[in-house]
């Protein structure tokens, strides 16, 4: 089952943060990009992922993926943790990001819903069904997809 | 290393003691409660203690709300802290096991799933203190179970009472046999524990199953030093599962495919052939994977084997249900390497059978199955994670030799009921064809919940205030 993560967070202000985002920006596609795609690549259960920042103000983190958010959280965590301590940085009350509970709590609290009601039985972090989430090819997973395409 | 002495010995080691009840509470007065746990702590044996004779052998675990109810107002340990210490799928109600959208996840659904469960008369949330006991006699335990009944009615703590056990209270035996009611001999695989944290090759780490410890590879919680750190040390996380087995549909199951599966044997044979094949062992207990064309004379409890022979699983089935719980040497996908760097995660198990044997082939509406006691350090990396491995296998690129292998389920413990499940047994020989059977439900939960069980010293805490 397909979950989509859309993880945002409120960037702080202050001139070292906004320092540290434009840092984040200008080597992202050089040293952070290349991190994330080796390790999504590898895991065959993210369809997509992207970082967005909108006006210096917000930073998204977002990702459709398979499995309960319970199961694949800690792998997120541990795969990437340098590049969640890096994006966390830019936001207030960030975690730990080798704490596996407060990596989780914050995770989950900063997850926004999209609207209307996911088709799939998607859920969120708690339980409650996930908001809309189209998808082309019915939901199939990134294991069925690239299997039949790897198929001669 | 771990402290031996401070870890309830049930953790530690396992017990002979043939009878065993585990009795459900729901606390009343945390002061009242307190007396309760200072009249049975001494009662609770410790992990460097050898098991005597003549002495009942008591265990106590608790609910987060357990602990939070009697350590409310501790100068201390402050509850509100200690919410946030614990891992949230031990805390958190929206993370437990009978939360719909968890149990969905975890494939207690249908008639396994929440609102069937503890005989619907209370749930899981109402379970605040559960006391796990072992007996040498029947008089023993009677007369401990009332002593036990007597002193928790006298302090407050409500009974949470089971009808469909004659006593009230889940019960049972360790058969003297081994043999559970599907016939297979159990307790054959127990985790070789590094408890002096050596590094001892072939072992298990101990952070697997106690936490205080934490470390990079096993993250436990309390993860940070602290008060609510030392109180936990030496404690361990234990669900509690009690499973009704259907055993006329597992006989029936074996009488009606057994043939299919091995149509040049005898039917008795093709019969025990199949159990194998579900199991991964004969029911003697000897592995498939080094006896995998039948049983040596004698039975051989060999723990000493892989799977890396059989990518196909050809001797073993890959969905076989020994070879789902813990797959060895099999390699796990990406995702869950990462997320178990130290190999595929263990649980302990101090389960015990339930209910009279089933004498005919129909099903006699007798209650008969096991409760399941399984220890660890983590509840959603090992607890939950080997109950959803159970139900869908897509947890290792081994599956994928099989058709649709990664909706495919553990050949006894799957719920035949989970979204998009691939409920076929797929069995391949050794000349390249297969056969693939229906499967079935052999099994039903019929309640869950997730315990800590705290060290000696936390016992003391809990039972000063």
């Amino acid at each position: 089952m397909t979950h989509a993560l859309n993880l945002t967070l409120p960037i702080k202000q202050d001139e070292a943060t906004q320092a540290k985002l434009k840092h984040l920006t200008a080597n992202f596609a050089t040293e952070v990009q290349p991190k994330i795609e080796a390790a999504l690549k590898a895991s065959r259960i993210v369809h997509f992922a992207r970082v967005v920042v909108i006006d210096n103000k917000y930073i998204q983190v977002i990702t459709e993926y398979e499995g309960p958010h319970q199961e694949y959280t800690e792998f997120f965590r541990r795969a990437l943790t340098p590049v969640f301590a890096a994006i966390f940085s830019l936001a207030d009350n960030v975690p730990d990001v080798t704490d596996t509970n407060a990596f989780w709590e914050f995770s989950k609290n900063h997850n926004y819903r999209s609207l209307g009601t996911a088709t799939n039985g998607s859920t969120d972090f708690s339980g409650n069904p996930a908001g809309w989430l189209f998808s082309a090819y019915d939901h199939k997973n990134v294991e069925a997809i690239l299997t039949a395409l790897e198929k001669p | 290393m771990a402290d031996l002495d401070n870890i309830q010995a049930f953790i530690v080691r396992s017990s002979a003691k043939p009878l065993i009840a585990t009795l459900l509470f729901r606390l009343g007065d945390a002061e009242a409660a307190r007396g309760f746990l200072r009249d049975w702590s001494p009662m609770v044996p410790r992990g460097t203690t050898s098991e005597r004779t003549g002495e009942p052998a008591l265990h106590l675990l608790f609910s987060w709300t357990g602990l939070e109810k009697l350590l409310r107002g501790h100068s201390r340990l402050d509850v509100e802290q200690g919410r946030l210490a614990f891992e949230p799928f031990f805390v958190d109600p929206t993370q437990a096991p009978d939360d719909p959208a968890m149990a969905k996840q975890l494939g207690l659904l249908g008639p396994s799933a929440p609102e069937h469960w503890w005989d619907r008369r209370f749930t899981s949330k109402d379970i605040e203190v559960a006391v796990h006991a072992s007996f040498d006699s029947a008089d023993q335990k009677a007369r401990v179970l009332d002593d036990l009944r007597t002193s928790a009615a006298r302090q407050g703590l409500e009974e949470l009472k089971l009808p469909t056990f004659e006593n009230g209270a889940l019960e049972g035996c360790r058969p003297a046999d081994g043999r559970l009611h599907f016939g297979y001999r159990d307790g054959i695989t127990t985790p070789d524990v590094d408890w002096t944290d050596s590094g001892r090759p072939g072992a298990v780490d101990l952070r697997e199953f106690v936490v205080g410890y934490p470390n990079d590879d096993y993250p436990t919680a309390p993860q940070h030093p602290g008060v609510w750190q030392d109180f936990a040390r030496d404690g361990s996380h234990v669900a509690l599962a009690w499973i009704y087995q259907d055993v006329a549909a597992f006989n029936g199951f074996l009488k009606d495919n057994g043939p299919k599966a091995a149509p040049l044997a005898a039917p008795d044979q093709a019969s025990e052939w199949l159990a194998a094949k579900l199991m991964g062992r004969w029911r003697d207990g000897t592995p498939l994977a080094k006896f995998p064309d039948g049983r040596p004379p004698h039975p051989v409890l060999d723990n000493d084997f892989g799977y890396a022979d059989d990518p196909k699983g050809i001797k073993c089935p890959i969905t076989a249900h020994i070879r789902v719980a813990n797959g060895r040497d099999q390699p796990l996908k990406f995702a869950n390497t990462v997320r178990f760097p130290r190999g595929t995660p263990r649980l302990i198990r101090r389960g015990f059978s339930y209910g009279p044997a089933l004498t005919q082939a129909a099903n006699d509406d007798v209650d008969r199955g096991v409760v399941g006691v399984f220890c660890f350090a983590r509840v959603n990396e090992q607890f939950y994670t080997v109950l959803r491995w159970l139900q869908k296998t897509d947890f290792s690129d081994a599956f994928r030799s099989i058709p649709n292998g990664l909706n495919a389920q553990d050949g006894l413990f799957g719920n035949r009921g989970f979204e998009q499940a691939n409920t076929s047994f797929h069995l391949p020989r050794a000349d390249g064809s297969s056969v693939s059977l229906q499967l079935r439900d052999f099994i039903r939960y019929k309640g869950v919940a997730v315990f800590f069980a705290p060290s000696m010293a936390g016992l003391a805490t809990l039972s000063a205030g």
